[in-house]
């Protein structure tokens, strides 16, 4: 009797461990966290956003039809993300890919202190309408059927830098529109109309960082200084360091966004070329601005063109070696 | 003999057209001549053949590609690209030739920032 209690119980801690073990990740997009688990469109629960190449551990898990949502505690925080302190931190997992899990010896230490095991999973899952959740709008319904669980709060996560991005598959869309809409992206957008050529000078990202930086009088542009880097390519990493986003990082845009035509208005598109600007330089790279909206022709960098760079006539009559890589807007 | 002159015309503009087009590898062309060590005395024609190709494509690639492309090759070699110029050049293109020269000293040195 007692051997078999001994087993038992040694059975059930190592259930406690796998379960330790398979329930740290790292992410692979950026994502909003939250401060409860609900995950409906009102988004007032939002306090933070955990971008790519963060970690957490699992507090808790709860199933929304095929997707879950997690009460997590942040490991580590990678630049631009910020999460507010708050009692809870939620974040919603509907697929594999944007969670990388974490290898045992990487979180043992960190998940073994904290982990809640999920006892009622599958009562809530057997709950919740067994569908396939695309969208957070989707989950307004579900969460509501989602049975509550006692609140074991996490430690607080540090916030580190600025909020800048929004995250989840479609969530981009309000800061698309807003970035889109914006006077600063109307502003860009006519000084660069302004002073484009009617070819190619040479100087594409010298001309669009102008744009980007040109405001009205007591006006603050897209960006708040001139960056003093060479080559247009360049430009997909320094305009994260002034609040911009590639959408390109994120579905469902990565998709939606093979073509520089169906990047939104005011979008900056970098491309790499493989064409070299110096001894150091080998990929300088191209940048313009979309002036219309999605599925409207219109660019422009130092010239304009109905067609993105990569789709002219010239492009395609005689090949290409620009390939966009940079859909950047600043939410 | 007036009925012919839609087809004359036709005909005309399809010479027209055939002058000034480029052959479909005319971009991969100019990529393997950018990274080709070139000869002082002997490629001379060959790289009035590229300015040429550069002024012909200014009518269909606003972006200056090839311009862009050829930057380096001139920075490495250009008396001789200098001479190429000089050689082509007349009062109708004088101004692109102007710009391209431009572009060729300047976007491998300076980048395009």
């Amino acid at each position: 009797m007692l051997i078999s209690r001994i087993i038992y119980t040694f059975s059930l801690l190592s259930l406690f461990c796998i379960q330790t073990y398979a329930d740290s990740y790292r992410m692979n997009a950026n994502y909003f966290v939250r401060s409860s688990s609900n995950f409906n469109d009102s988004g007032d629960n939002k306090i933070g956003v955990l971008t790519k190449g963060s970690t957490f551990t699992v507090l808790q898990k709860r199933m929304l039809g095929k997707a879950e949502a997690l009460q997590i505690r942040v490991t580590s925080l990678v630049p631009p993300g910020k999460v507010q302190p708050s009692k809870e931190l939620w974040i919603y997992k509907p697929n594999e890919v944007d969670f990388i899990k974490m290898s045992a010896d990487a979180v043992a230490t960190e998940g073994a202190a904290t982990e809640i095991p999920c006892s009622d999973c599958e009562t809530a899952a057997q709950k919740a309408t067994p569908t396939s959740v695309k969208n957070t709008g989707d989950l307004a319904d579900l969460s509501r059927t989602i049975t509550t669980k006692e609140n074991t709060a996490p430690a607080d996560p540090k916030p580190t830098t600025e909020v800048k991005p929004e995250t989840q598959a479609g969530s981009y869309d309000a800061a698309i529109l807003k970035y889109s809409q914006s006077e600063e992206v109307q502003y860009s957008i006519g000084y660069a109309l302004k002073h484009k050529k009617s070819a190619s000078q040479g100087y594409c990202y010298r001309s669009v960082k102008k744009a980007l930086i040109a405001a009205p009088k007591g006006k603050k542009g897209l960006l708040s200084e001139y960056i003093w880097d060479q080559a247009a390519l360049m430009a997909k990493n320094s305009l994260k360091k002034h609040g911009f986003i590639n959408l390109l990082d994120s579905e469902p845009y990565k998709t939606q966004m093979k073509s520089p035509r169906n990047a939104p208005k005011g979008a900056v598109l970098v491309y790499s070329s493989g064409i070299p600007c110096g001894e150091k330089v080998l990929d300088c790279g191209h940048i313009e601005i979309k002036t219309d909206s999605a599925g409207k022709p219109g660019f422009v960098s130092d010239y304009y063109s109905k067609d993105a760079i990569n789709e002219t006539a010239g492009a395609r009559k005689y090949g290409t070696s620009y390939k966009l890589v940079g859909v950047m807007i600043k939410p | 003999m007036i009925k012919m002159i839609p087809f004359l015309l036709i005909l005309l503009l399809n010479f027209g057209w055939a002058q000034a087009s480029l052959p479909e590898s005319t971009m991969k062309d100019i990529e393997i001549f950018s990274k080709k060590t070139l000869n002082e005395k002997t490629d001379l024609e060959e790289v009035k053949s590229k300015i040429e190709t550069l002024l012909v494509l200014e009518n269909e690639d606003p972006s200056r590609t090839a311009v862009h492309m050829l930057s380096k090759s001139y920075t490495l070699h250009s008396l001789l690209y200098d001479k190429a110029f000089k050689s082509i050049e007349t009062e109708k293109n004088k101004k692109q030739l102007t710009e391209i020269k431009q572009i060729l000293k300047n976007f491998y040195k300076k980048g395009n920032g």
